[in-house]
């Protein structure tokens, strides 16, 4: 992406952001509450109009790209109450892939439905309902759902926020598993979690602060948080004290 | 006024079935309970009770404007329910006003346009109670063929666009991602309720629509964990509050649409009760 801005009204949510990730890159965007995270994932999946600047999916522009992107949202957006089995809610993932009016499932798009779960590890719960599965299982469920796309790009939205430590670990060796076939963003507050597994990291608080070494260095964390930030424990609570200074 | 149609002398249920009057209203009961089944599980699982009210009540406009102009009561509250339900959608969609706040004015809007056109009609309006509380041992023949045209209409449209209306209320965001018109969609979902809501009117009035469009819709929701399968427990649940309710309404001679809605009620909470202590 080159230079994109996005403002509502007089509101500047994002500010000439450029920003390049490779194909398998495990990348991730960092960034406090409020610092045009989500607006920033809206603009990639061609759901909001920019103001200015230009964002490039496999050379496609967002509205096209989108096809080749899997999405996966915040866990709490979720009524996982909604009554609908696993299966149904992952071939939901194929709808883009389906031609004609009617968009009826096709034997591929349940083959794809399957392999997904597959890749997930949850192989034996496709005609389980969605209710009736743990925490763990039903965020798996949400990737599966972006899986069965078969995108090159996958993009994760506050993946971490509700799991628990061992929930954490199983999540990144899945990840782990699909960057040889795809590259994956994680967008997430949660610095502690991604901290050493990613290779490629932007800080974002309306500017993109672009590291391609991965290495978080407290100047970073610094000038985005505009205060030190404690690397060692998880999701401290951090407050932005005051303005940026340009990088 | 209501017309009582009621139970007099020592008839059986064999007997009064052969009325015509009766076979009507089961007929006209069975029509209503399918569509009330299959919008109102989209109504319930996408939180729409409340837009469905304000459509509903809108429909009191158009009786109004029906007796005004001298036209079928029924036919204008068609137009108002789907002028209510292109309303809506636009004011949500394009002025992104807040859903609640829409529904509450168009319901009252509805609702005070249909008092000052009955004021503005010269004499007395009949039938208005039955419009607003329904009266369904009092459905005409020739609106059997209405309703069921109507029915027929919403029956192709769900199965045509099934995956996608599935996708839009399970979660809204994604389908839009995925492609879908999601904005067209949502249209589509009210103009099923505004469609739906002008079935129910003749059987339990405007002011009882939403109770009989989401009661048998909530109690499958109890026992099902698709949405094809909610639909059809939804009828069967409809099918059965509306039969007994016409039986009950016909022999306690109390009003139908009353008593329709108090056994759906009846049937919700004995299956939340249920639920409740079989774990």
């Amino acid at each position: 992406m080159e230079d994109v801005s996005v403002r509502y009204g007089q509101n500047v949510v994002l500010d000439g952001v450029s920003w390049e990730v490779r194909e398998h890159d495990f990348a991730a965007v960092i960034g406090p509450n409020g610092g045009g995270k989500t607006t920033l994932l809206k603009a990639i999946l061609g759901l909001l109009p920019l103001s200015s600047g230009r964002i490039s999916i496999f050379g496609h522009p967002p509205g096209e790209g989108r096809r080749m992107v899997g999405y996966v949202p915040q866990f709490h957006t979720f009524d996982f109450s909604y009554p609908i089995t696993v299966t149904e809610m992952i071939l939901q993932g194929r709808l883009s892939h389906i031609p004609g009016l009617l968009r009826r499932y096709r034997d591929e798009d349940y083959e794809a439905a399957e392999r997904a779960l597959g890749m997930v590890g949850l192989s034996d719960v496709g005609d389980l309902p969605l209710s009736t599965l743990s925490g763990g299982q039903q965020q798996r469920v949400i990737i599966a759902r972006a899986l069965a796309g078969e995108p090159r790009l996958l993009i994760l939205d506050e993946p971490t926020v509700y799991v628990d430590a061992p929930t954490e670990e199983q999540f990144f060796s899945l990840i782990d598993t699909l960057l040889d076939e795809m590259t994956v963003i994680i967008v997430t507050h949660d610095i502690g979690a991604i901290s050493g597994r990613v290779n490629r990291i932007a800080c974002l608080n309306r500017r993109l602060y672009t590291h391609g070494d991965a290495m978080i260095t407290d100047d970073m964390l610094i000038s985005v948080y505009g205060c030190p930030v404690d690397l060692i424990a998880h999701g401290v609570p951090h407050r932005v004290l005051r303005e940026h200074d340009d990088v | 006024m209501e017309c009582r149609t009621g139970y007099s002398g020592s008839m059986t249920m064999f007997e009064i079935l052969g009325y015509g009057f009766f076979q009507n209203a089961i007929i006209a009961g069975i029509i209503a309970a399918i569509a009330c089944g299959i919008t109102g599980s989209f109504v319930v699982v996408r939180r729409m009770v409340a837009t469905s009210g304000g459509i509903s009540h809108a429909a009191f406009g158009g009786v109004g404007l029906g007796y005004f102009l001298g036209m079928d009561p029924l036919l204008g509250a068609f137009l108002f329910t789907i002028g209510a339900a292109f309303l809506i959608w636009y004011l949500k969609t394009h002025e992104l006003q807040e859903t609640d706040t829409i529904t509450g004015a168009i319901w009252a809007t509805g609702m005070a346009t249909g008092v000052i056109f009955i004021a503005l009609t010269p004499g007395y309006a009949p039938d208005l109670f039955s419009y607003l509380f329904g009266n369904i041992l009092l459905v005409p023949r020739q609106d059997l063929l209405m309703m069921g045209l109507l029915l027929l209409l919403i029956l192709t449209v769900v199965s045509v666009f099934f995956n996608q209306l599935a996708a839009v209320t399970f979660d809204e965001e994604y389908a839009e991602i995925m492609g879908l018109p999601v904005g067209g969609l949502t249209l589509l979902l009210f103009l099923l309720i505004a469609g739906t809501v002008v079935l129910l009117i003749s059987v339990v009035g405007i002011i009882l629509v939403i109770a009989l469009l989401t009661l048998p819709a909530a109690t499958a929701r109890l026992f099902t964990r698709t949405l094809p399968s909610m639909m059809g427990i939804a009828v069967l649940i409809g099918v059965g509050t509306v039969l007994t309710g016409i039986t009950l309404s016909y022999f306690l001679d109390l009003p139908s649409g009353a008593m329709i809605i108090l056994v759906g009620a009846g049937i919700y909470a004995a299956a939340l009760t249920g639920r409740h202590y079989s774990g």
